[in-house]
């Protein structure tokens, strides 16, 4: 077993994130978007993490604890809204709601 | 200190804030009328103040651009842009030739106000504000001695313009003053930007000092681009033959008082925004000329002009639409002169520019009483006037002929001498003069052709209707209309017998439009006043 | 195995000296408390809470005013900055969000949900705290903090019409749009402190300074990016703009006018803020990173400004067309920034970034009472007529000449025509960009070209209001908006002929701290203008 490097750290954040972004992108459910962007968050602390260990000081963690406070904000408005688009339109496909364009 | 041109500006623009507030039509139209006679008189009262005989050659060369200039104001304090080191001030001032185009301009103002009286029937407290607005933005770039000061005018004109087409015009109208200003401001969009770099290469944006700079201190790239870019706005305003589109339009849609402004004032100040700024800035270097070929492209631009104007408003229905065209010609043989760059061509340049002014708003005036009466401008559908109204028929053919360059009337004089510039031209020559003494012939057949047909042969006119709550005007021209006339009439008059105290007087500053301002005032063709005099009699 | 080095200590105290450099915030959050608080005290409690914000607000423009640039320096254990900039920065946004609280009062207040006050306005106060602290950070960490406080209440706002299918929809692409792009933003800053180690922007082992010492990297690119994108979407440049056209027509319209400046303008001013530390740790060394970052900006801005310009044509609702409008002059803004990255390359000092930065100041004193100005009157006529529809303006010049006359003006100065300060605030466009030199008038070219198409969707909706007739009877709109209107246009034309000093003033306020440090002490110590 070789001991467990930086890179494997990134590697992990990184594919949580590409999933997220990717996941973004093409899925239309309401709720899968906000999990997705939700994982790209959770890459984004494992990065912190990882590099606040790396380079031996605290920065890397108190930065995790706010990214986790600001995307525990961002999930709770959005479920709300969420909420309150389904029972306007009683489905959670994001292509439902088109009334502005142009 | 001369307050004269302070109060010339100062004027009109109180006149519009008090004009918008004032309780009633009746009493905003003579308001109007008061404001705008007084800015004449002020006009007049600089006119006595200037020293027309001023002799600039005991002046030290580099020094003579910013003494050219006789009439200044530069307020005391100053507001520089403090972006680095830029400064812009409120200077004005006023050389002969800014001198002749003011006074035509206080001239026409008055006449097309009182012309509106019973033309504008609503809104009338703001059509007065408008135009007294107007009258202060186009006075402003006469004389504005600062770019940044020139440019702002410049482009405040369009603003009154294009309400006054728009609200008050005929049925095209929103469409006319749409395109007016579309036109108008992507020209002038370049000018801004040369402008701008103008002040920011010379530190300056004084007159004297940008012109002086960008004489000799602009690389050749620069001083072409330079050109191009003031040229492209003043083109627009001229207009010149590919832009000129929007003129017609607009000159048939705006109101007779618009369409005199227009024709007589605004397509001014194109001619002398290339007289001021993109000669002497664009083409002009240390050693003269730099770009003869793109001279001569300009000047193949106004020949077409001249001929397409011409041609076009031949075939042209409506009077006021010919006489629009009649404009794009007119307005080619004066950029011919201009850009032929010496003293013959030069000066009939400066004197085409008050003679348009004078005969083409005259023009527009005639054909609005007209349309007052029959509300019909169609070829087809007048005929004869004469028999009808005598006053109204003796001062349209007498302006037709003014406007075609009969001896003895203003067109003639400044025709001949724009013509004349071209012949002996150094880089124009025969054929263009030839060429644009073709463009004379077809302006004579053209508002001949109107004439015969609109004044002389039978009777006819349309059936009118009259309107609800207006008092029907008189048969022939009333008191108000031929007291709108006379002083136009006169002074088609005495340019026609005595331009000699024009030409003379802009004769220095013509010279130094086309030297590089270090250079001692000597024209190529230098000749005493006797001689100019001479030359220009009939 | 390495331990982590644990600091143990006193709990850090910020000193009076500090807490009062913030003196504008705290009153934010005190205003805020008292929102919450109203209800208990107040049976209707909408307008009352309208009230209390607008002292709030006051309050702190007034601390604005009395602190002045005295608290200039690094707070709070280098996580804040006060600064020149942030000062004026916080001095407009206080002025338009007072403007916004008035506009309320005329707009919206009689139609909103009786107890919905306390939650319109601590949400409004509490993204206009996010939005002051956006212009005073220099740490990541506090970057991302203040970009969320000024995101998330107005991903609410955005949505604050409950009853409204278009707000609700509005208010889903804008928190959609806005998550997705603060992760990739947080991303990119994570990477950037896993490349120095360090979260703190300048200062002595800074970010700026270790990426100029230690050059480019495929990574630092990845970061710049990211970070771009984030604030990108705060500026509403092109390619992240979607959100900017729905958000303003689906919020309702104080909403809209609240973020088409302050969300935009803070971030300009982060952005300023972020790239003038790398601009001058790199001053005297033209670095290829500066160049292409400049590059980036220049070509983002010219972008922006097209497209935000030609989808503005053919937009039919005001709103709408009131959004295109600002993308396009975010990005105007957005080219000066490029001369403030470029500058220490064409020049070898800072000169062209702080008159970049002023230029952006300036901008933005100038974008705020257009933009102000022209919500307000659509507010009103929303008000009054029921209808965005820009059709529905006809005969405006008739029915209410005073609006009619106001909106006039601010189209008029948006699109940079005298005699309205937008073509002062257009002259020192042209101006700063034309001192890029070189291949670099392309720039300029571009604004040039969208000056003139930004005149034709202007001029229409003028065209509209006075040259079309209508047979819709006379509106007579709320005396306090159009109060507000009327201010917002006397204060264009009055910075039109007063725009030496108020330029002035922007040149004074144009310093960033830590940054073109003996200019910015010499210049205060020897004259201190008035705030």
């Amino acid at each position: 077993m070789t001991e467990l490097a930086l890179q494997h750290y990134l590697g992990v954040g990184a594919i949580l994130f590409v999933i997220g972004l990717i996941g973004f992108m093409t899925r239309r459910n309401l709720i899968v978007m906000f999990l997705c962007t939700e994982l790209m968050f959770q890459g984004v602390a494992i990065n912190l993490i990882a590099f606040g260990r790396y380079h031996q000081n605290l920065a890397g963690q108190a930065f995790t604890v706010f990214v986790l406070v600001i995307a525990a904000a961002e999930a709770s408005l959005a479920l709300g809204l969420v909420v309150l688009l389904f029972r306007q339109k009683n489905t959670l496909d994001a292509d439902a709601w088109r009334e502005l364009r142009g | 200190m001369h307050y004269s041109i302070v109060l010339l500006l100062a004027v009109p623009i109180v006149g519009a804030i008090v004009g918008a507030l004032l309780p009633n039509a009746r009493s905003a139209k003579w308001w109007a009328l008061l404001v705008s006679v007084a800015t004449a008189l002020v006009g007049v009262w600089m006119a006595a103040q200037f020293d027309w005989n001023q002799d600039l050659s005991a002046v030290p060369t580099s020094d003579r651009l910013a003494r050219s200039v006789q009439i200044a104001f530069t307020p005391g304090f100053d507001s520089p842009l403090h972006l680095q080191a830029i400064q812009f001030s409120f200077s004005l001032g006023v050389d002969s030739i800014s001198l002749w185009l003011v006074l035509m301009t206080v001239l026409l103002m008055p006449v097309s106000i009182l012309a509106s009286f019973t033309y504008i029937k609503e809104r009338q407290k703001e059509f007065y504000a408008w135009m007294q607005a107007l009258l202060a933005f186009m006075l402003g770039v006469f004389v504005a001695r600062d770019l940044l000061l020139f440019y702002v005018c410049f482009e405040l004109t369009l603003i009154p313009m294009f309400f006054i087409i728009g609200i008050w015009g005929g049925s095209e109208r929103r469409y006319a003053a749409g395109k007016f200003f579309l036109f108008t401001f992507s020209g002038s969009v370049f000018t801004l930007a040369v402008v701008i770099f103008l002040g920011l290469a010379a530190g300056s944006f004084d007159l004297a000092t940008v012109t002086q700079y960008a004489q000799y201190d602009l690389t050749d790239s620069a001083r072409f681009w330079v050109f191009m870019g003031l040229a492209a706005g003043m083109a627009v305003k001229v207009p010149l033959f590919p832009v000129h589109t929007w003129l017609p339009l607009a000159h048939t849609e705006a109101p007779t008082a618009g369409s005199v402004i227009l024709a007589g004032v605004l397509l001014k100040l194109g001619a002398y925004g290339l007289l001021r700024l993109a000669v002497p800035m664009g083409l002009i270097g240390p050693a003269g000329l730099m770009f003869p070929t793109v001279v001569k492209a300009l000047a193949v631009l106004c020949i077409i002009g001249v001929i397409y104007g011409a041609l076009v408003a031949w075939v042209q229905q409506d009077i006021k639409k010919l006489v629009a065209y009649s404009s794009v010609s007119h307005l080619g043989f004066c950029v011919l002169g201009l850009v032929a760059l010496n003293d013959y061509g030069m000066q009939g340049s400066v004197l085409y520019m008050v003679n348009h002014g004078l005969s083409t708003g005259a023009m527009f005036l005639v054909i609005g009483m007209i349309y007052e009466r029959y509300h019909t401008r169609d070829i087809h559908q007048l005929s004869g006037l004469a028999k009808q109204m005598p006053i109204m028929s003796f001062f349209f053919v007498f302006f037709t002929l003014s406007s075609i360059g009969l001896p003895g009337l203003n067109g003639y004089v400044s025709e001949f001498l724009t013509i004349l510039g071209a012949f002996t031209s150094e880089h124009l020559g025969i054929g263009y003069g030839i060429a644009a003494a073709v463009g004379i012939i077809l302006g004579a057949i053209y508002m001949l052709h109107m004439v015969a047909r609109v004044i002389f042969g039978p009777l006819k006119v349309p059936h009118v209707h009259e309107e609800e709550g207006h008092k029907p005007l008189s048969r022939d021209l009333n008191g108000r209309e031929i007291t709108v006339l006379v002083p136009l009439a006169i002074a088609v008059v005495l340019l026609g017998v005595l331009p000699t105290p024009v030409l003379n007087s802009v004769l220095e500053p013509v010279r130094m439009v086309r030297q590089p301002v270090t250079a001692p005032i000597v024209g190529p063709t230098a000749q005493s006043p006797a001689e100019v005099a001479m030359v220009q009699r009939p | 195995m390495n331990t982590l080095p644990v600091a143990i200590g006193l709990p850090y105290v910020p000193d009076w000296g500090q807490l009062r450099a913030f003196a504008p915030e705290l009153w934010l959050i005190a205003a805020i408390v008292a929102v919450l608080l109203t209800p208990f005290f107040v049976k209707k409690p909408n307008a009352a809470c309208g009230w209390v914000a607008l002292v709030g607000l006051l309050a702190a423009l007034v601390s604005v005013f009395v602190v002045g640039v005295d608290g200039t320096g690094e707070h709070f254990r280098g996580l804040m900055v006060a600064d020149p900039v942030s000062v004026f920065w916080k001095g407009l946004l206080l002025m338009f969000v007072i403007g916004i609280v008035l506009m309320w009062f005329s707009t919206t207040a009689p139609t909103m949900h009786q107890g919905d006050g306390p939650e319109f306005f601590t949400l409004l106060l509490g993204a206009t705290l996010g939005m002051s602290l956006m212009a005073s950070t220099s740490n990541l960490l506090m970057l991302v903090i203040a970009v969320e406080l000024a995101s998330l209440p107005s991903y609410v706002l955005a949505g604050f019409r409950k009853t409204h299918l278009a707000g609700a929809e509005a208010s889903l692409k804008y928190i959609l749009f806005g998550a997705a792009t603060s992760s990739i933003m947080v991303y990119g800053l994570s990477m950037l402190y896993g490349l120095y180690g360090t979260l703190q922007i300048d200062g002595p082992g800074g970010l700026a300074q270790q990426i100029a010492t230690s050059g480019g990297s495929a990574l630092l690119w990845m970061a710049i990016f990211s970070l771009i994108v984030g604030l990108g979407f705060k500026i509403s440049a092109v390619p992240f703009h979607f959100w900017c056209p729905d958000v303003f027509e689906g919020a309702s319209i104080e909403v809209s006018a609240f973020l088409s400046v302050a969300s935009k303008g803070a971030g300009l001013v982060l952005l300023m803020r972020v790239m003038m530390s790398f601009a001058s740790a790199q001053a005297y060394e033209s670095t290829p990173l500066l160049n292409h970052l400049a590059v980036l900006l220049g070509v983002l801005g010219a972008i922006t400004a097209t497209v935000g310009n030609t989808a503005a044509f053919v937009q039919r609702n005001i709103k709408r067309l009131l959004a295109y409008s600002s993308i396009a002059h975010a990005g105007y803004m957005l080219c000066i920034v490029s001369l403030l990255v470029r500058g220490p390359a064409v020049k070898a000092d800072l000169d062209l970034a702080s008159t970049a930065a002023q230029v952006v100041l300036f901008y933005l004193a100038v974008y705020l009472f257009m933009n102000l100005g022209a919500f307000t009157v659509a507010g009103l006529i929303e008000r009054e007529t029921g209808t965005e529809r820009i059709a529905d303006y006809a005969g405006m010049g008739r029915r209410s000449p005073l609006m009619a006359f106001c909106l006039s003006a601010c189209l008029f100065s948006l699109v940079g025509l005298p005699p309205f300060a937008g073509f002062v605030a257009k002259v020192n466009v042209f101006w700063a960009l034309m001192q890029n030199g070189s291949w670099w008038w392309w720039l300029v070219g571009v604004i040039g070209v969208n000056t003139v198409l930004s005149l034709y969707y202007y001029v229409r909706v003028i065209k509209v209001m006075y040259l079309d007739d209508s047979s819709s009877a006379p509106i007579w709109p709320h005396p306090l908006g159009a109060g507000v209107a009327v201010v917002c246009a006397a204060i264009l034309v009055f910075m039109l002929i007063a725009f030496g000093p108020i330029n002035r003033l922007a040149g004074h306020y144009s310093h960033f701290y830590g940054v073109d440090q003996t200019t910015f002490t010499a210049e205060f110590s020897s004259s201190q203008p008035p705030p």
